[in-house]
């Protein structure tokens, strides 16, 4: 098997045996929407209005936590020790990662999205244009995400630098997410951001998992 | 002369030289910019006597990025040449740089209440300065959560590097999304927008903020390098 396939499996495994905690981001996602909606007070206009704003929101902080159980404990276990002194490349192993972390941040609140979006009273046909957003979006957060998570191996308080550091980095595709589903609200169209959205992502693809393990390469030896 | 200033030993010697040199001129500057821009420079035809804050402000919000590029920079060549003088450089502009970008947004905020009507707007310009803070106070964050201090500044070296993806959206963030904020009136290509009356002591307050952050970034290169010795005579003793 190849180390992708390997460490992408591995994860997916751990992760979903852990439960509840694997699960948290989908928990937190849902919650954090459904409180929103009762400071709100129900009041159906000022949620559709909101709604594609807090689905975002919400979606980025649920991404940050599952952050220390997919990254932090391979590093304090030595796992990722073993794989560096294995030989193993370094960026499958990181894309395997970010890929299963997409799985349970980006993936679970894709599909929870649907419901939550009725439960917020957007219009229907907004919908698929708010989904294809949060898609690249999500993916984006991924690579991110897993880039700030590797940068605080070591530290002393990871979980609370990670919204620090990720937060800011994210806002280009924060701001465009939004114009898009502003646009999609209005009627207008909302390829222009989603074309945007992409170019953010792809030179993301590449240069997140390769400065990762650059990173790692280095720390590890030192 | 890469290697020359790698020993901090020479490297303190050079900071010794620039640092009063540095902080003197900024003294000059400072005293004949605010006295240019504060009772020399005339009033502007459409915001009168608040067109000063300008001085202050707009040296800040070059600083600001200024400082961030440097640093950016320091990063990828203490990643490349594993440089001691990048990495002491990086560390040390940081609060510098975040300073800068505070004073930009406070200035900022004070201009905006009589200009605008209110204290703070969510145009593009100011939120991407408020993201840049943020982007310091996480590099600053980062780099000070470490144990071991090389570790804290090859992180924050990288975490630079990505942020870099943010300065040319502050940069171009006017004309993309053109909201409340001006577009920038000096370094268009044509003539400059502003009376040489009020860029000459803008000129002069941007030197001395220059000189200034010079200065003070010798002294924390000074303070780093005296703290490591420290460190190692604790360890020897």
């Amino acid at each position: 098997m190849s180390p992708f396939g390997a460490i992408f499996k591995r994860d997916l495994c751990l992760n979903a045996l852990r439960g509840s905690e694997g699960m948290a981001g989908l928990f937190f996602f849902i919650v954090v929407i459904t409180f929103f909606a009762f400071a709100m007070n129900f009041n159906p206009e000022i949620l559709q209005k909101t709604a594609a704003g807090v689905i975002w929101i919400a979606a980025l902080l649920a991404a940050l936590l599952p952050l220390e159980s997919l990254y932090h404990r391979d590093a304090d276990d030595g796992t990722f020790d073993l794989l560096l002194s294995s030989g193993a490349l370094l960026l499958p192993v990181l894309l395997a990662k970010m890929a299963a972390h997409w799985i349970f941040s980006g993936a679970l609140l894709l599909i929870a999205a649907v419901p939550v979006a009725a439960m917020l009273s957007l219009p229907a046909h907004v919908l698929p244009q708010l989904l294809l957003s949060l898609l690249l979006g999500t993916i984006y957060m991924s690579l991110l995400s897993g880039l700030g998570a590797v940068l605080t191996f070591g530290s002393r308080r990871p979980a609370l630098l990670h919204a620090v550091l990720i937060l800011p980095l994210f806002t280009p595709m924060l701001i465009l997410g939004a114009l898009a589903a502003e646009s999609a609200l209005a009627g207008a169209p909302v390829r222009p951001y989603l074309l945007l959205q992409t170019a953010l992502l792809l030179p993301a693809l590449p240069l997140a998992p390769l400065a990762a393990s650059a990173f790692l390469k280095m720390s590890l030896r030192s | 002369m890469i290697t020359t200033f790698a020993n901090p030993h020479r490297l303190m010697k050079l900071t010794s030289v620039v640092r009063p040199i540095a902080l003197g001129g900024a003294a000059i500057a400072l005293v004949l910019g605010l006295y240019q821009s504060l009772l020399v420079s005339p009033p502007d035809y459409q915001q009168g006597e608040t067109v000063r804050i300008m001085y202050i402000h707009v040296p800040a919000a070059w600083m600001a990025m200024f400082v961030y590029a440097t640093m950016a920079g320091a990063a990828i060549a203490g990643l490349v040449w594993k440089h001691i003088v990048a990495e002491l450089y990086a560390r040390a502009a940081a609060p510098l740089g975040a300073a800068f970008t505070l004073i930009c947004l406070v200035t900022g905020s004070l201009w905006g209440k009589p200009m605008w009507g209110t204290w703070w707007v969510w145009d593009a310009r100011l939120t991407s300065v408020l993201i840049l803070f943020f982007l310091y106070l996480g590099y600053i964050a980062l780099i000070d959560s470490f144990d071991d201090e090389q570790r804290g500044t090859n992180a924050g070296a990288y975490l630079l590097i990505a942020g870099i993806v943010n300065l040319p959206i502050i940069k171009y963030s006017v004309e993309w999304w053109n909201t409340l904020h001006q577009p920038a009136s000096i370094t268009r290509l044509a003539a400059p927008a502003i009376d040489a009356a009020m860029l000459w002591p803008l000129l002069s307050m941007a030197l001395a903020f220059k000189l200034l952050f010079i200065g003070l970034v010798c002294m924390r290169i000074e303070t780093q390098i005296a703290r490591r010795r420290q460190a190692v005579r604790e360890a020897e003793a």
